[in-house]
């Protein structure tokens, strides 16, 4: 499995980590123009497939008649992979910016 | 939350519906039309509806084209099947075509007065059993991709 986190993921599994579970749109205005819309959804189809993420359909009572929502959360594995990048990358920082 | 989801965005789903894998059509065409639906009720007359649907469809085509490319996988294993027996026909017509070539080399009247064997009547009965190999979709020569899809037939 591939431990590698990019700084899209990482920022994904940070906001989701924080506030458990959100869609894509929520995610591109929770990151403040970090995350662009054009590419949370592929960046996000990447995750689930690493298992760094999980997805459920939103529930039809809440969508209308429109194409339904999924609502993406950290798994267990994400969180445990945003930590250990959080201390490596703590880690391994200049002595100045620690 | 996503809102009433008009014809434009049921016909354009519809079309990326024929042209996706559903792992994609979900995760990434429905996801992308549920903010274009949001998007659009939000906007104020028909002329900035418009445009807000024009970005949107480009923003999806944009996003589609590259998850094809992030996501092989999801839609490389429905394609598989079909690029074997691509594979499959492309071999047999090939195997063919040499053993007409051959045909036609041995049944020319110059090489049958050198011959006392006719070497065509050999020609002919390989081409036969091929033919029929094919037709009882038994491959003589026994690809192991072809072999394992028959075990996989047998189950």
């Amino acid at each position: 499995m591939n431990h590698r986190l990019s700084g899209v993921e990482q920022l994904i599994l940070e906001l989701l980590h924080e506030r458990l579970e959100l869609y894509g749109l929520q995610l591109v205005d929770a990151s403040h123009g970090r995350l662009k819309r054009g590419t949370v959804y592929v960046t996000l189809g990447r995750m689930e497939q690493k298992g760094l993420v999980e997805s459920r359909a939103e529930p039809a009572a809440s969508t209308g008649k429109g194409p339904v929502r999924r609502l993406y959360r950290p798994t267990a594995y994400g969180v445990r992979v945003l930590h250990a990048w959080e201390t490596l990358s703590r880690l391994l920082a200049p002595e100045a910016a620690r | 939350v996503s809102g009433h989801c008009d014809r434009t965005i049921e016909s354009v789903r519809r079309v990326f519906a024929r042209v996706c894998p559903a792992a994609i059509l979900e995760r990434i065409v429905d996801q992308s039309l549920a903010d274009l639906v949001d998007d659009r009720a939000r906007a104020a007359d028909v002329m900035r509806r418009t445009l807000v649907t024009i970005g949107g469809v480009a923003r999806l085509c944009g996003a589609v084209a590259l998850s094809m490319v992030v996501l092989r996988e999801q839609w490389w294993s429905a394609l598989r099947p079909v690029a074997v027996d691509l594979k499959q026909c492309a071999e047999w017509l090939l195997l063919m075509t040499l053993v007409a070539m051959l045909r036609d080399g041995f049944t020319s009247s110059g090489y049958q007065k050198l011959h006392v064997f006719w070497p065509s009547n050999i020609v002919w009965g390989v081409e036969g059993f091929l033919c029929g190999s094919a037709c009882s979709r038994r491959w003589p020569f026994r690809s192991s991709s072809f072999a394992g899809r028959r075990r996989f037939h047998r189950r």
